[in-house]
């Protein structure tokens, strides 16, 4: 056949949409050959890591948590955790529990938004859930209201729903009372009959038949599903402390794109996020949620990117009850932080964003001030995993014409969540077809 | 407009955002009040944290808005206003046992290059060295 020849055919996308970010993808493809696919990232840097240094350990959770309007809470989780970790103090009991409880209602708030808002309506051919809600009002309200309460837990504890500033290193500047959280219960049940909804709504979409043999990544707690703690495992035989993280990984500058690549030093890619979680902590799930993954026909390993949405919702359905579980046997501590005097010396922290593993690192002096900080938020890790992704997806659907192509290659981005202002500390997409 | 939302303090909330836009958007001034934090903080019955605890407060260099955030999480506020007193300020907090290197922090934060931030942290930049 005559088009056997060489034709080269791009797809871009200058600027991708439903994503959190400024960010592109590249894709040259050469007869029926993917020659180059490029996740850019063109977020400005940010430099976060470099406006810590000079400032107190007791800023880290503030500032931090203004790299992303989404995950804020994880920032803070990270940052308190990995001081907490360099003096040497643990936050146990109702404080700890109390940090359970925001943590839940950030991953309810965020995967909300990714379900309902950005994700779901690429499995309906919408451009945005704006047009999806023309035709099924319903479901987007119940999306915004699931989102709703996620952002009432953030508000109590945190004292608002965006960058909280209740949170501290020891744990909180104020502890709330039973009373107060005892006014989130009938909501959080409401929440979590929606969630449940929203996972028998996602098995029912048509998924893609594509799967990869990943390295997923996430912590592993010996009776939580991890939220703030644990160590640091995956399937293909990591199992380290998290202050062994900088042994095994490594950050890489890329040309093209504004956000470091992380990799395993040994194997390369890795998948981090609710799929790596789900597959590597089944067990630790509520009963609930695993009832509501079996009926959705979902079982570890699942090796689907596309599934993540289910997983997500899934996510939800334990959020939700391990809210309710706080919230039930939640007593006021006695006080709100731990005291301690800040030492010399380098902590760190490790806890699960809504997008996957966070890991903050710092080095602070005598007087608590911060000599030097790393932060490798989940999209970095994920990039290298998103770029794989799409050299394996492309060539199977070739065949396609450009534009829906395109499409489909944001809706496989779109698996990971990627969080652009969090990476750079992205997307635009442009496919070239000879 | 971006002078305007800077001059509310603070990240502005949801309600003052709305107020901007519509007063952009209808030719009139911004309804945004003129008064500091601490006003907002008396209001809400909170009990001053500079007082009553010694912990460090930007409140009364910091333009209401928020309702008094921080102070109701039993917390000190974190910056700016327009024409604040920040010498005094920095010297109440030298009372409480803040030095220079830590006022120079107070006032380099978020809006570290507001004028009047930028120029009190000057000074306590030159005490220190
Ligand atoms: S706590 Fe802060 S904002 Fe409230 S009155 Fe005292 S100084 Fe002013």
């Amino acid at each position: 056949m005559k088009n056997d020849k060489a034709k080269t055919k791009t797809i871009k996308v200058d600027y991708l949409a439903r994503v959190e970010g400024e960010g592109a993808l590249y894709v040259k493809i050469k007869g029926n050959t993917v020659t180059d696919v490029k996740f850019k990232i063109f977020e400005p840097p940010r430099f976060f890591e470099a406006f810590l240094r000079g400032r107190s350990f007791c800023e880290a959770p503030d500032i931090t948590a203004r790299i992303c309007g989404i995950c804020p809470v994880a920032y803070q989780m990270s940052s308190s955790h990995a001081m907490e970790d360099a003096f040497g103090i643990r936050v146990d009991g109702q404080l700890r529990a109390l940090r359970r409880l925001l943590y839940c209602g950030e991953w309810i708030e965020s995967h909300a938004l990714h379900v309902y808002l950005l994700h779901a309506p690429d499995f309906f051919g919408y451009d945005d859930a704006i047009q999806m809600a023309k035709d099924y009002p319903d479901i987007v309200q119940r999306g915004l209201q699931l989102k709703k309460t996620g952002n009432e837990v953030v508000i109590l504890i945190g004292g608002r729903e965006i960058h909280p500033i209740n949170v501290r290193v020891g744990g909180f500047y104020k502890a709330l009372t039973k009373q107060e959280l005892n006014s989130l219960t009938e909501k959080l049940k409401r929440a979590r009959d929606i969630a449940l909804e929203a996972v028998s709504w996602t098995a029912e979409f048509d998924y893609p038949d594509f799967e990869q043999d990943y390295e997923f990544v996430a912590l592993r707690h010996p009776d939580e599903y991890p939220f703030n703690e644990g160590k640091l495992i995956s399937n293909k035989g990591l199992d380290i402390f998290v202050h062994e993280y900088d042994n095994h990984f490594i950050e890489e500058q890329i040309a093209y794109t504004n956000a470091l690549h992380s990799k395993l030093k040994e194997r390369g890619a890795y998948f981090v996020g609710p799929l790596a979680r789900f597959n590597l902590n089944f067990d630790r799930l509520s009963p609930l949620a695993k009832e509501a993954a079996h009926s959705a026909g979902l079982s570890p390993v699942c090796r689907n990117p596309f599934k993540s949405i289910i997983v997500r919702s899934v996510e939800m359905v334990y959020a939700c009850d391990e809210a309710l579980r706080i919230i039930g046997q939640y007593e006021k501590p006695e006080i709100p932080a731990i005291p301690f005097q800040p030492t010399a010396g380098t902590g760190y922290g490790c806890t699960e964003a809504p997008r996957g593993i966070l890991y903050h690192r710092y080095r602070v002096d005598d007087n608590g001030r911060i000599l030097d900080a790393k932060i490798v938020p989940s999209t970095s890790q994920n990039q290298k995993t998103i770029e794989n992704d799409l050299w394996q997806f492309i060539p199977k659907y070739l065949d396609l014409p450009s534009e829906k192509l395109k499409y489909d290659c944001e809706k496989a981005i779109r698996n990971y969540d990627p969080c652009i202002s969090c990476a750079t500390h992205f997307l635009k997409l442009n496919i070239d077809r000879e | 407009m971006s002078m305007l939302i800077m001059s509310a303090g603070r990240p502005i909330n949801k309600h003052q955002l709305l107020d901007v836009i519509s007063a952009f958007l209808h030719g009139r001034k911004p309804n945004t009040t003129s008064y500091s934090v601490c006003i907002e903080c008396k209001r809400r019955g909170n009990v001053c944290v500079m007082v009553a605890h010694g912990i460090p407060c930007m409140g009364p260099v910091t333009h209401a808005g928020c309702n008094a955030l921080c102070p109701t999480y039993n917390r000190g506020c974190y910056g700016p206003k327009e024409t604040p007193n920040t010498a005094s300020l920095s010297n109440w907090f030298k009372r409480l046992g803040v030095n220079e290197v830590d006022l120079v922090r107070y006032f380099r934060s978020y809006y570290g290059n507001s004028e009047h931030f930028y120029k009190e942290s000057k000074v306590h930049m030159k005490k220190r060295d």
